[in-house]
Formats: C-alpha cells, structure tokens, sequence
C-alpha cells in the first residue's frame, strides 16, 4: 500500500504544479516527470513548432542530464534534485524507458558512492522508491563491463551505514532486492 | 516513405542484424535483454539516426550515436509500450537493459550510412526465425 501512495502524493502535487502553467519553450521539468508517467500527450507542453516524437524523447533525456547533475550537487534542505532524479530513474525503470534505465545503472552508482549518506536518507524517505533502487545498485556489477564478484565487497562495505539510515527492516528489503539480481 | 530498412532476425538469445544501402553492408551479430522482447513487427518501427544524450560511445566518449526506434514500441506480447528503445554498441546481451545492441563497428556502419540524422527515415523490422532454421541465410527474411 505504501508502494502507491507515495508516487500518488508526489503525482497529486506534481499536477498541482502543473496546472495553468504556461506553455514555454522548454517543457517544464515537473511537468515532463508526471506527463511521462501518465504517458499522457504532451503536445501541450511544446510549442507546436517544435513538437515531435524525437523532441519528447529528447526532452525527457535532457530532463534526465539535468536532474543528475542537479544531484550531485543538490544542497537543498529537502534534497529535492536527489529525490527528482531518483524519481526520474524510478519512472524509467516503471514505464520502460530502456535507454535512460541504462544510464542510470551506472548514473546512480556513482550518485550513491559520492552522497551514500544522502541517497540512503532519500531512500528512507520515499521508500516506494527502495527495492527498485537497490535492484538498480545491483545491476551496475552486470551491466556492460560489471564485476558481479564485487557485489559482497560491496554489500560489507555500505551494510552499517545501509541499517543506520534505512533501519533494520527498509535494509533489509534493499538487500533482498539487491541479491534477487542476478544478471 | 522511409529511405532505409534495418531487419533484426531473432533466434533465441541473439540474432541478426542485417542492413544495405548502397556500398553498405552489414550483417553481424545481435543481442537484447531476454526480459525485454519487443513485439515483432514485420511492418516495421518507424526509426531515426540520433543520439543518446545520457550514454557515451565507448571510444570517442561523445554523445553515443544509436538508432531509436521511436515511440510506443511494444514488448512482453504487447502488454506494454517504451518510448526509450535504441539499437546501439554492445558486446553481448549484459550491454542491454531492454534495447538491441551489436557490435560497436558494425552499428556506426548503420549510423553513418542513414543520412540526413534526427528524421524519421528508417524502419526496424523486427521477426523471429525459426530456430531450427538458424543457418539459413537471413537474407530468406528480409
């Protein structure tokens, strides 16, 4: 249940935001975040000369590029450009979006080694996010020129910090969602 | 009306990946995702020469170049649709979170072939061969 209700509040106030708002040049990040996980048209988000199919894919990959870099160097109270660009993830992963679900395999490996602290408190947070998240850790040691055998190295090194921020059950789910990767 | 025709013949795991245009030709080796099988589509996707913005070629470190195979692709027997599958570089399947990948030479022959980029004037078709069949010469596909 709270695997939905947590994507639900962050949609209820993501529509909120995009309501009324005025068609601009580029589309608007919150809104192209909630059009993407509707797939609803998003026609209205372009100006119409500058609307098709390969705009909308690559403003979302533009979408994507901003949010990462926002992350990395987010000192916001709230971490909103972290918990942005793990929800950007986190809809690639739910809707599909194959190309962006591989970027960030390794994308939030190198996240997470940077700010372990802070993703792991986002984690906690929006934890509808969690097992998905912790799938994607587990797949950089697959993907591409992956190392699997580093995955319990790995593990040992981030386990305390993992039962510290996440406590013992949300570590728990993690790992299992972690280890239930195999290739 | 699209200009160039990518046929990707699947057999199993792998397949091939078969494109002519002119003094072009290319005819290797293809691999995806088991757990990403886009539908077949002997029509074909409607596709263009572009980049990824997010993923580097893993030679020049740009902006790596791909074929995207546009919107609403549909995959696991049509249940669902992607808006984000390409075909690209890649040494085996473990390259591939759901697009197609093939050999990093074999792919930019494709790219480079296709002109003008960015435009819709390319169709990926998509079939299975049978897989009995599998030393049949593709060309029996296309």
């Amino acid at each position: 249940m709270v695997r939905l209700i947590r994507p639900l509040r962050t949609l209820l106030l993501l529509a909120a935001l995009a309501v009324g708002t005025a068609r601009a040049a580029s589309p608007d990040p919150e809104k192209l975040l909630l059009y993407n996980l509707l797939d609803l048209d998003q026609r209205s988000l372009f100006e119409p000369d500058r609307h098709s199919p390969l705009a909308e894919m690559k403003a979302w990959s533009e979408l994507y590029a901003g949010l990462r870099e926002r992350a990395f160097a987010d000192a916001s109270e709230d971490r909103r450009a972290l918990k942005s660009f793990l929800f950007a993830g986190w809809i690639a992963r739910v809707k599909g979006h194959f190309a962006t679900v591989e970027a960030f395999n390794t994308d939030f490996m190198r996240l997470f080694e940077a700010r372990p602290d802070d993703t792991l408190r986002v984690l906690a947070d929006e934890d509808f996010m969690l097992t998905d998240m912790c799938g994607y850790l587990a797949k950089f040691f697959f993907f591409e020129n992956g190392d699997p055998g580093r995955r319990a190295p790995w593990v040992e090194k981030h386990r305390a910090r993992m039962e510290s921020v996440l406590g013992p059950q949300r570590s728990s789910l993690c790992l299992e969602a972690f280890w239930r990767v195999t290739e | 009306m699209a200009s160039y025709e990518i046929n990707v013949i699947r057999y199993g795991k792998s397949g091939w990946l078969i494109f002519n245009s002119g003094d072009v030709s290319v005819f290797t080796t293809c691999w995806w995702d088991p757990n990403v099988v886009i539908d077949e589509n002997s029509d074909g996707y409607v596709a263009y020469a572009t980049h990824m913005a997010n993923k580097n070629d893993s030679v020049t470190h740009e902006k790596r170049p791909a074929i995207w195979l546009g919107k609403g692709v549909k995959y696991a027997n049509g249940s669902r649709r992607s808006n984000g599958i390409f075909i690209h570089e890649g040494k085996n399947s473990g390259w591939s979170d759901g697009c197609i990948v093939a050999e990093r030479a074999e792919v930019l022959k494709i790219w480079n072939a296709i002109v003008p980029k960015e435009t819709d004037n390319v169709l990926v078709k998509v079939v299975d061969g049978l897989v009995g069949d599998f030393n049949r010469p593709a060309q029996w596909y296309v």
